[in-house]
């Protein structure tokens, strides 16, 4: 595939992973954000190909990991108590609630469906004038774009019984949140390439300089991720803190002015509360006045619950980068991707789940080593 | 649009600008930005080129490979 391929180019692979070492001089960790960044080095083992002072710790990027159990609580509750069709990306269908998840509820007569696009929502809804459609719209910088779109397609349409639940983050708040904590261990990042897609670059170069923490703007591929760790450690070697663009054939400095525009059409920043996190401040999108209607939780009169039960599940640490899924006691034995008892054991963007899918037997065999 | 043969309908609203033929990066139907193929080979050339010029030759330390 056209400009897939060559970034997933074996011999340029290990040539990085070489130039790296060489670069390499003292322990340096870095966070991917994006938990597509985390999938791809944990199924390529490019974090084997390192050298063993380079740490790569893992993001909260992934919308499913950090939307709160309150809000599948809500998602439920349209399902089972509002006889909403309830449209929703695949993963999240098997995420814990503080009660049931969603296939739970479509289980007990719910009607859940998983659908590819928010557009599509709005064609159920448009199939099904009479009842209710709620799209369950989790996601980043990346995915606003497709909700607002939901939303304006239905305003343009009259889909009057169309509406979206939200749960929208957005990275630069979340960077911040993470290199501000007493206990933060992140010297650099490589930041999220399709979110940059949206909304540019230019939100990155205060955080890198207040914190001195060196951002690059990193792809998903092998070849771009070894890029993104290779200009990240040269810049630490250096002593720099500056942003770089190492995703250029998708990025351009100043994002991607249409979608843009069509997400402050619809969304204004608001705070949100991130599952094992908590609440970050202006760190989410809601949805604005004018599209109320079109709104789950105003329409719905979804009210606050308690905060989230307590889990085992140590979701926000992982997220922090401050410890990895093998260091929680209930991986891979009480916490599978069959009975998660958190998100990002469930996410195809979740580190427990990569972790899982492409190492468990490693760390099995750790375990029993006693490593 | 076609992924690799597979065709499917794709929101061209954040790419208004996409021409037949163009590469384009899709997220959930929506296609949020248009490939830059002069970008993406010259970043390639780029790199290959690099991995060359290093040779096997231990570089100091911090030289890495980059300008």
């Amino acid at each position: 595939m056209k400009y897939v391929d060559e970034y997933r180019d074996a011999a340029l692979v290990r040539k990085l992973a070489d130039a790296i070492a060489r670069a390499t001089t003292r322990p340096w960790t870095i966070m991917e954000i994006c938990g597509g960044q985390t999938h791809a080095i944990v199924k390529f083992g490019l974090d084997d190909l390192l050298p063993k002072n380079i740490t790569l710790v893992h993001g909260p990027g992934c919308p499913v990991c950090v939307t709160s159990a309150e809000l599948i609580d809500h998602a439920v509750e349209l399902a089972l108590t509002h006889g909403a069709i309830l449209c929703s990306f695949g993963d999240m269908l098997r995420v814990p609630g503080n009660t049931i998840d969603l296939l739970t509820a479509k289980a007990r007569g719910g009607d859940v469906r998983i659908v590819y696009s928010p557009l599509d929502a709005v064609t159920i809804a448009q199939e099904n004038p009479a009842r209710p459609v709620v799209f369950f719209a989790v996601g980043f910088e990346t995915t606003a774009p497709a909700n607002a779109m939901s939303v304006l397609r239905a305003a343009r349409e009259r889909a009057t019984n169309f509406s979206i639940l939200t749960s929208h983050v957005l990275v630069p708040p979340a960077m911040r949140a993470i290199l501000g904590a007493a206990d933060n261990r992140v010297q650099g990042f490589l930041a999220a390439g399709h979110v940059c897609t949206i909304m540019g670059v230019q939100e990155y170069g205060p955080i890198a300089r207040e914190h001195g923490a060196p951002i690059i703007i990193t792809g998903f591929e092998p070849v771009d991720i070894l890029e993104g760790v290779l200009l990240c450690v040269q810049q630490l070697e250096s002593g720099r803190a500056e942003v770089e663009n190492a995703y250029s054939r998708a990025v351009r400095a100043e994002g991607n002015v249409h979608a843009r525009r069509i997400v402050e059409q619809v969304f204004e920043i608001a705070d949100r509360d991130w599952r094992g996190i908590g609440v970050i401040p202006r760190s989410g999108l809601a949805v604005r006045a004018e599209f109320a209607a079109f709104d789950a939780a105003r329409r719905f009169r979804l009210t606050p619950a308690a905060s989230d039960a307590s889990t085992e599940c140590i979701s926000g640490a992982i997220m922090r980068g401050v410890k990895k899924p093998q260091h929680c006691p209930a991986f891979a034995t009480r916490c599978t991707p069959e009975h998660p008892l958190g998100a990002p054991m469930v996410s195809s963007e979740g580190a427990c789940a990569a972790y899982y899918r492409y190492r468990h037997r490693t760390a099995e065999a750790e375990a029993t080593a006693g490593v | 649009m076609s992924f690799a043969g597979v065709i499917k309908n794709v929101s061209l609203a954040c790419a208004p600008e996409a021409k037949v033929g163009d590469y384009v990066l899709v997220h959930v139907g929506v296609a949020i930005s248009i490939v830059d193929q002069q970008e993406a080979e010259e970043t390639y050339a780029y790199l290959k080129q690099m991995g060359e010029l290093d040779g096997l030759e231990p570089a100091p330390a911090g030289g890495g490979a980059a300008p």
